[in-house]
């Protein structure tokens, strides 16, 4: 039985296929990319991947099942900051509302094709229904007091890092910071 | 008319030719240029709207100040030029 996965590097996406004895390289993609993470979504077959082009930002692809080739879709994106809204985090800094990376990436329920949950920094929860053409700010986590509190781990601002969608409610969804 | 030219690094990512524009100030000029290439504008500008850290604009050689409303005047002949800061380590 072949087995893939995925490999995220700073310098491009490498699947991987198990043989009997080994591994090897059966694909590069995005070759020189700083390739943050990727998911196989097993409901569909659809590939994700969060590409972080420095200057040019967080992106994200899709590639559907069976295809070779990739598309950029959209990245989550955080809603204009109220003008005047002193918004900082735990260490006193003032929160850029704009995606910095993408550090979790989940698919949602087995009966809920086309869901996804993607964790940010600055500390941003998305969540998506339509195979990320669209994304929604989990408001009610991004206005919740504590999150003025959160402060970077292992980096220099807060982050969702983890994403844990209950296998028997995907209903409740849990994070971590 | 004015002119904008992108930096060739972004071509490697988004269709990004030179684009003419009629502006007096940089945010109309950014605004045609984006109109009918979205994805070109979020390689350019954060969510916020404003421009990305590590981006820099050019106005007939000289880098603009004003980075969130792109308020910085335009020229009938002027020659923008959107590029990329010097970075590394």
């Amino acid at each position: 039985m072949q087995k893939n996965i995925f490999v995220s590097t700073r310098k491009g996406l490498f699947e991987l296929a198990k043989t009997r004895s080994s591994w090897s390289i059966k694909a590069t993609h995005f070759l020189g990319d700083n390739v943050t993470l990727a998911l196989h979504d097993a409901r569909d077959g659809t590939d994700y991947a969060a590409l972080n082009h420095g200057h040019f930002g967080i992106k994200l692809h899709r590639r559907d099942k069976g295809k070779k080739t990739w598309a950029e879709i959209q990245s989550p994106k955080y809603p204009p900051k109220p003008e005047g809204l002193d918004d900082k985090d735990g260490w006193g800094k003032p929160v850029n509302w704009s995606t910095q990376l993408i550090w979790a990436l989940e698919a949602g329920g087995p009966k809920q094709n086309g869901t996804l949950w993607c964790g940010t920094m600055p500390g941003g929860l998305f969540k998506s229904t339509d195979r990320g053409e669209t994304w929604e700010l989990m408001e009610s986590l991004w206005r919740h007091p504590d999150r003025n509190k959160w402060l970077g781990g292992g980096a220099d601002i807060p982050g969702i890092h983890s994403i844990c969608v209950d296998p028997r409610n995907p209903d409740v969804v849990r994070v971590a910071v | 008319m004015a002119k904008i030219n992108f930096t060739s690094n972004l071509r490697r990512h988004v269709d990004s030719p030179a684009v003419e524009v009629s502006a007096t100030m940089l945010h109309q000029a950014l605004q045609q240029a984006f109109a009918k290439n979205e994805r070109l504008k979020t390689y350019v500008l954060d969510d916020q709207g404003h421009l990305r850290k590590h981006m820099r604009i050019l106005i007939d050689g000289k880098v603009i100040t004003d980075l969130k409303a792109f308020t910085d005047a335009v020229e009938p002949d002027s020659e923008i030029w959107v590029m990329q800061a010097l970075s590394g380590g």
